[in-house]
């Protein structure tokens, strides 16, 4: 697998899955799910921007970037590329899991974001520096 | 300085003089007057003159209380007079009461940052002493103690007791409550004085009072509360009055409820047998102006057609979800919050030419009416069962329809959106001999 291929797999895994997330927030926000007493929906897209957007800003941050000569080669290594791959996906269906246990559970949204947020900044940590491992190395 | 012990105002002054600026000057009585000598070192005389009135209490009740709290001290704004009364009609409930004057001092300074201490402090006591002397069922050793409890705490918040001033001044109420032991239905809390005087609610954000409605005499002042352990501050917010205004309501004789009602518990019993019909799970009772307001619990009804929703969802809080929450997908793509529609009946017994008052909170309204029948009492005391009935009263049926997102919003359909008689047949209810 040459590096832009891998480049593009992992950034497309991202879009692919922060998109929907995002139209559905904003759905909700829309019909008001989450308009309670005492709350800010704020706080919606701040644990957007927490637990989104870095990941979201590495990859675009990367692409801005021109392309390399290194681009066309094989990737030097296809473990970290694959570790990317699968921390990605795991991170992402959990950040999905809270939104969509956020319908059925009888805690109150922002609690449920809070309470994410103490195991998301942790596998976040990890996640970032997977792919920024992968996208630093690739541009070598 | 010389006060007369039987001009409470005057020695409340002196107290709250003593306090704020001479706080260690101690205090010498003898029958005629209050002498307040310059500094000694006895530490039994150090607890301040906070003491006087205790003392006084004891030594001679029935001289400070002629004078009925003496003349009204001087307050030129008249906004912040009026405050001051309307925060002190809440202390009727007797309860709680260090609490509630800390909030209401609080509240009126906030809005008089200017007023002077003194001033509001001494005009809080008259006002209280007025409202506690001006009850006619309390005996004089009650009222002392009341207004005794109320002094303690206005001196504890005007400048705080130390713990050694907190000791003598609890050893001096304990003597003075073993001087005078209370009746026996005294020790009986389960039921406290009914709240009685301006009715509050909000309106643009300003509080408004009513005073209360016409009376036949008897029935606001006299009656005990029908909420067992709650301040009347509490009552009106539990259950205020005059009412908020209902989706829907209608006015019907006694005489067509059932024949030969004479006295509420009758009328309870009857109203409590339609409920009973209707098979409506539980009630609590109110105590209203001239009459009594029984309940129903909350239920849930269907949105189109108004009826109770079958079984224990008619009593569910929480409203049947559109979509399948089971599934991952299901709460994924959930939008909304489920929304349910729910109703309360509210028959008021009463004299009382029932006006609603405008709702300021809907959310809050709908939060307080899911309480209305579980914090009410489970039904009328014997003493006021006996109470007789007369063709002034009539029985009023409240309804309130509310739609409420679950975790969200609340709305009060005003009016609402079924008939009356749509209403009462759903629900299965039977008003008729």
């Amino acid at each position: 697998m040459i590096v832009r291929t891998a480049k593009t797999s992992l950034s497309l895994l991202w879009l692919v899955a922060v998109a929907p997330l995002i139209l559905i927030l904003i759905l909700r926000q829309m019909e008001g799910f989450y308009d309670t007493p005492n709350t800010d929906s704020k706080e919606v897209w701040s644990w957007v921007s927490q637990f989104v957007l870095p990941g979201v800003t590495l990859m675009a941050g990367a692409w801005t970037v021109s392309t390399s000569p290194a681009d066309k080669g094989p990737v030097e290594n296809p473990s970290v590329f694959w570790i990317a791959m699968g921390m990605s996906a795991f991170y992402l269906v959990v950040l999905y899991l809270v939104v969509a246990l956020q319908a059925s559970t009888a805690v109150p949204w922002p609690e449920t974001f809070k309470q994410s947020a103490l195991y998301l900044g942790i596998i976040q940590g990890a996640v970032i520096g997977v792919v920024g491992k992968f996208f630093i190395e690739s541009a070598r | 300085l010389i006060v007369d012990p039987a001009d409470y105002s005057a020695v409340q002054r002196a107290i709250v003089i003593l306090r704020s600026g001479f706080d260690s000057e101690s205090v010498l009585i003898n029958q005629l007057s209050i002498r307040v000598s310059a500094r000694e070192s006895k530490e039994s005389e150090s607890v301040g003159a906070i003491l006087v009135a205790l003392v006084a209490t004891v030594a001679f009740p029935a001289l400070a209380f002629a004078q009925q709290c003496g003349d009204q001290p001087p307050i030129y704004d008249q906004a912040l007079k009026g405050d001051i009364d309307s925060e002190v009609e809440f202390f009727r409930g007797f309860t709680d009461i260090r609490k509630k004057l800390e909030a209401a001092r609080n509240d009126t300074f906030n809005k008089y940052p200017r007023a002077d201490k003194t001033e509001v402090d001494l005009y809080f006591f008259y006002a209280y002493c007025a409202l506690v002397s001006d009850i006619d069922y309390l005996k004089s050793e009650q009222k002392w103690r009341h207004i005794s409890e109320f002094e303690r705490a206005l001196a504890d918040l005007s400048a705080p007791l130390s713990t050694r001033e907190r000791e003598l001044l609890n050893a001096r109420e304990r003597e003075f409550r073993s001087r005078i032991p209370l009746p026996n239905d005294e020790d009986d809390s389960d039921f406290i004085i009914a709240p009685r005087g301006p009715t509050c609610f909000e309106i643009g954000g300003r509080r408004v009072c009513r005073r209360g409605g016409p009376t036949d005499g008897h029935a606001g002042r006299d009656a005990p509360s029908l909420t067992p352990a709650q301040s009347s501050g509490d009552i009106q917010k539990l259950f205020p009055w005059p009412p908020p205004t209902p989706s829907t309501h209608h006015r019907i004789r006694l005489s067509q409820v059932a024949r030969n009602l004479t006295t509420w518990g009758q009328a309870a019993d009857q109203i409590e047998r339609i409920l009973q019909q209707a098979q409506i799970e539980s009630w609590g009772y109110y105590l209203v102006a001239d009459g009594f307001a029984i309940t129903s619990r909350i239920e849930q009804i269907d949105e189109t057609t108004g009826a109770p929703l079958a079984g224990m969802r008619r009593w569910s809080s929480e409203a049947e979800p559109r979509v399948a929450l089971a599934t991952f997908l299901g709460g994924l793509f959930t939008f909304r919050r489920p929304v349910g529609t729910y109703r309360t009946f509210v028959f008021v017994v009463t004299t009382d030419p029932v006006v609603s008052a405008p709702v300021p909170d809907e959310a809050e309204l709908f939060r307080i009416a899911q309480t209305w029948a579980p914090r009410g009492a489970p039904s009328l005391p014997e003493k006021l069962q006996q109470w007789p009935l007369n063709d002034g009263y009539q029985l009023i049926v409240l309804i309130y329809e509310f739609d409420h997102v679950d975790s969200g919003r609340s709305h009060i359909h005003t009016p609402g959106r079924w008939s009356y008689d749509t209403h009462i047949r759903s629900a299965g209810i039977v008003l008729g001999p």
